[in-house]
């Protein structure tokens, strides 16, 4: 079996159709779920991701200035727009990672696309719950049906559906595949997301950064948001790494149990 | 730091991601002891 085939995930299910008798070592191969090699990666990253967190909060809280008409509350700012930003990041993962998965049906694509939904909803819950308590002060109210936040609301429903969906459906090939369909469909509100300041009325500031007149902040302001992206990048990639590890795992354990469980296998004598 | 909602932010965002990390972790150590 070559490595190619080797991560193909629909290699033990088809072999289990067949009522072949497998063993757990082929299958986990089959699998692609060879145990996670230990590496530097999580530690080096996990030091990167604190110390890019503490140099983002002595920067948001202390360094930057206050703003003038907003006064301390817009230093949530800081922490609101990086993790909207690797959020979406994110949602364009599980686009990418979905198409190449109904390309190449390799778990691995599945793994990827499962781990950066499920971390990019973690980010955009995080802009859920941070952009009402700004908000409130600023606009008199936690929440307004504008086209920002409804489109954004229903991009966090479409993200959430899809990690509900790959719960519900046990059989991992037709879990891989449907789940690839919703990433695919569920990514054409990101675009939404992004004009829906510039196509419509909304409450919701425009660019700031963005901007065509070039960036509408002062500099401090700007290099401390450029240390929340650089965090919460760092944070989204030590969050996806420890998911796929995880992801891996479990399949390694999954894989022999389905053999077992599937009809063609029990009715073997 | 002076506003209630500004500390209620970052303090909520901390619980969120460092509760996420947690999860991942202790899930990481449960597969690592051969627990499904």
């Amino acid at each position: 079996m070559s490595t190619t085939d080797a991560s193909r995930q629909d290699a033990p299910v088809s072999a289990a159709r067949v009522g072949a008798t497998v063993p757990v070592e082929t299958v986990m191969t089959a699998w692609g779920a060879a145990p996670p090699r230990r590496s530097l990666l999580v530690p080096v990253l996990a030091a990167a991701t604190a110390l890019s967190m503490a140099v983002l909060l002595l920067g948001a809280l202390l360094w930057a200035p206050a703003d003038r008409l907003q006064g301390d509350v817009q230093r949530i700012f800081y922490i609101h727009v990086p993790a909207a930003w690797i959020g979406m990041l994110g949602f364009t993962v599980v686009f990418v990672a979905s198409i190449a998965y109904l390309v190449t049906r390799s778990a691995r694509w599945d793994r990827l696309a499962a781990s950066s939904a499920e971390v990019g909803v973690v980010f955009t819950t995080g802009v859920m719950v941070t952009g009402p308590l700004w908000a409130r002060p600023i606009w008199g109210v936690y929440w307004d049906w504008d086209p920002r936040l409804t489109s954004f609301f229903v991009l966090w429903l479409l993200y959430v559906s899809y990690l509900v969906l790959r719960s519900y459906v046990p059989e991992p090939t037709r879990r891989a595949r449907y789940s690839a369909v919703l990433g695919i469909v569920a990514f054409l509100d990101v675009p939404l997301v992004y004009v829906s300041v510039r196509w419509w009325r909304s409450l919701h500031p425009g660019p700031v950064v963005a901007n065509p007149d070039g960036p509408q902040l002062p500099g401090e302001m700007l290099a401390v948001l450029g240390v929340g992206i650089a965090a919460f990048t760092l944070l989204y990639l030590l969050l996806v790494r420890l998911r796929i590890d995880n992801a891996v795992r479990e399949d390694e354990r999954a894989a022999p149990v389905r053999i077992a469980d599937t009809p063609s296998s029990r009715s073997r004598p | 730091m002076t506003s209630p909602y500004l500390l209620a932010a970052y303090l909520g965002s901390a619980a969120l991601y460092g509760g996420y990390l947690a999860h991942l972790l202790r899930r990481r150590r449960a597969l690592a002891h051969g627990s499904r």
